[in-house]
This record gives C-alpha cells, sequence and structure tokens, in this order.
C-alpha cells in the first residue's frame, strides 16, 4: 500500500533518461575490491567527491547519512556511495575515517589513479584541481549531482547536495516502490 | 518624498546594474555541466549553507547546466540596482539642467582624498554622489555580506534624497524666475 502512494504521490525533482549503470571496480575503505554490480538489485546513490571537500561533500555526506537514519531496515535495500576525484589524498584508509563521521552504510570508493580515471570517463567526471598552496592543499572542481538508480541499475533521477534531506529519502523510498 | 525621476534612464541603469550585481556577487552562478540526460528543465527550491551564502535559493537544472539562485542577494540587488537607477536618473536630470558640475564641485571635489573628507564631512551632505557608489562597488566584489550592502543602500537612498532636493529647488527657482 506504502508502495503504491510513493508511485502515485511522488514526482522526482530531476529526471534522467533512463540509462544502465556502467558496471566498474575500484577498492572500498576497507581495502576490498568493489564491483559496482555487486549491488544490483538495490537502489544505488552515486556521488563524486573527496574527503578536503570544504562544502558540497558534507552536504551529500549528511544527507547519505540522513537517509541511513530514516529509512531504518530498508537500508539494505539501499547502496549509497561515494567515489573518490582525489585519489592521491583520499586513501582507502583517509576515506574510512572520514566516512565514519557519517554513517558506516555509505561505501567509499578509492585506488589507484589509473584505475579511477577509468570510472570517471565512465561517468563523465573531469575533476579541476586548483594549485598546491605552501601546504600542498588544494581543491578540485567537480560534478554536484547525486546519481541515483533503480534495482536494475537503471539511471532515473539526480539530487543535488543542496536539496532537503527528506527529497532524498522520498527519491529512494519512490524507487524502491517500483 | 522624492522627485518624479527620468524612467528610462532609471530602468536603463536599474538593468545595467543589476547584471554587474549578479554576476560578481555571485548571487546567479551558471555552472556548465556534463550532458547526464536530465530530460526537461526544473526549478527546485533549495537551502544554501556555504561560507558566503546561508539562506534559501533555487537550482535551475537542465541537460547541460545548472543555474544557482540565491534568493536573499537576488532582492537586496534589485534594491540596490533601484537605488542606483534612481541615483543615476537623477543625476541625468542634473546633467540636463546643466547644474551637474556645481553640484559635484560643492560636494566631493575630485580625486580619492576629497571623497574620503566628503565622506567624514557635512560636504557628503550636500550632493556627493561618488563616496556611495564607491562603498557600493565595495560591498560589491567584498562578499554577499549584508552589513556593506545594507550600508550601501542607506547611503544611496540619502544620496537619491539629498538630489531628488536639489532637483524640487532649482525647478522651484525657475518657476519664480519665469513668473
Amino acid at each position: 500500500m506504502q508502495a503504491l502512494f510513493y508511485q502515485e504521490s511522488y514526482k522526482p525533482a530531476i529526471e534522467l533518461q533512463p540509462e544502465k549503470l556502467k558496471d566498474f571496480e575500484l577498492i572500498d575503505q576497507y581495502g576490498n575490491l568493489f564491483r559496482l554490480s555487486s549491488v544490483k538489485g538495490k537502489v544505488i546513490l552515486l556521488f563524486f567527491g573527496y574527503t578536503n571537500c570544504p562544502d558540497i561533500c558534507p552536504l551529500v555526506l549528511s544527507r547519505y547519512a540522513y537517509l541511513a537514519e530514516k529509512l531504518g531496515p530498508d537500508i539494505d535495500k539501499v547502496a549509497m556511495i561515494f567515489v573518490t576525484v582525489d585519489p592521491d589524498r583520499d586513501t582507502p584508509e583517509v576515506i574510512r575515517i572520514h566516512l565514519e563521521r557519517y554513517s558506516d552504510r555509505i561505501i567509499g570508493l578509492s585506488g589507484p589513479r589509473d584505475m579511477v580515471e577509468e570510472v570517471w570517463k565512465l561517468y563523465k567526471v573531469k575533476p579541476l584541481y586548483t594549485e598546491k598552496d605552501e601546504q600542498g592543499n588544494y581543491f578540485v572542481t567537480h560534478p554536484a549531482f547525486v546519481f541515483v538508480a533503480d534495482k536494475n541499475m537503471v539511471m532515473r533521477l539526480a539530487l543535488t547536495p543542496e536539496m532537503d534531506p527528506e527529497e532524498y529519502v522520498k527519491a529512494v523510498r519512490y524507487l524502491l516502490s517500483r | 518624498m522624492f522627485y518624479r525621476p527620468k524612467l528610462t534612464i532609471l530602468i536603463l541603469a536599474l538593468v545595467g546594474y543589476y547584471l554587474f550585481y549578479t554576476y560578481f556577487t555571485g548571487s546567479i552562478q551558471y555552472l556548465p555541466t556534463p550532458s547526464y540526460g536530465i530530460k526537461s528543465v526544473k526549478i527546485v527550491y533549495v537551502f544554501f549553507s556555504s561560507e558566503t551564502y546561508s539562506g534559501p535559493g533555487l537550482e535551475i537544472v537542465g541537460n547541460g547546466f545548472l543555474i544557482m539562485v540565491r534568493i536573499y542577494p537576488l532582492l537586496l540587488g534589485f534594491l540596490l540596482s533601484f537605488l542606483f537607477g534612481l541615483n543615476i536618473a537623477y543625476l541625468w536630470q542634473i546633467y540636463r539642467a546643466g547644474m551637474l558640475r556645481s553640484c559635484l564641485l560643492a560636494g566631493s571635489g575630485s580625486g580619492a582624498a576629497a571623497i574620503v573628507a566628503s565622506l567624514v564631512s557635512a560636504g557628503y551632505l550636500c550632493c556627493s554622489w561618488t563616496p556611495s557608489l564607491l562603498l557600493l562597488g565595495g560591498s560589491l566584489i567584498a562578499s554577499l555580506g549584508m552589513l556593506p550592502s545594507l550600508i550601501a543602500a542607506a547611503l544611496l537612498t540619502l544620496n537619491a534624497y539629498i538630489l531628488s532636493r536639489r532637483i524640487e529647488n532649482a525647478e522651484r527657482v525657475l518657476q519664480k524666475i519665469r513668473l
């Protein structure tokens, strides 16, 4: 009944032309090989960011955390993925420590630069790096969208970091109900 | 309270300045994005939380672009642009009446020192419009800061009022001469 309600009443803010997610392999925050297709059957949220990101990424990760809290047991049917755009600094260990602040349900992915670059190409991600300062710090410009795919790994909609956290919950429930 | 301004000049200055304002403050930001297959252009209500701006906004999302609109600075920008336009329109009217040169000389004079001097002296209350514009410019480039923008708005309002009074006085004098 609840599923039917979501199907009929919710209209995604940003709908995408349906497109199959392209499969890839990266290293998760525990150092294990992760294959995207291993989470087929779940609603997938895919975001490209980095741990030193000052504004956008913390927003997305806090929405991931909100989602994990609000969905309750249904979070098992969802894969919240964070792929780094800064593999030189974001080692699996760094990502693990960073994601612990938000939720242990988030899958943080990194790997050797060439491996990660292959994934960026698949998803049209072209990070731009600023000049390093005296401490060697720099910023990375990257896409601000969170791509959301249904249980068949078909991208259906997009979310933005500034959207209300409830929009994330509604979007995921909507796809879970389909 | 205010003399009727020349509308065409006001609107032209308002629009021009508003475009300048939105560009320099980032109250409207255009971000090109790769083509992700977004079906149609959508306007999404959002809440921005960043170092420069926390408040309501709109995101206009389309296939290949994202436009971010920060609502408070946009409204403030409109107010500032209107006041700017009003000042320009009055100055235009003063110029047309052949009084601009005397107005400026009586006010701030010229050069940075005179501008600063006019700020801290009664000279400002004569007709010196440059300090307010200078402050306004500073507030634009610095940030989306509320305080400098409000100071600029106050100065421009005061300036417009002074200019308006000058035009009214000039009109009265002219009428007396005609009589």
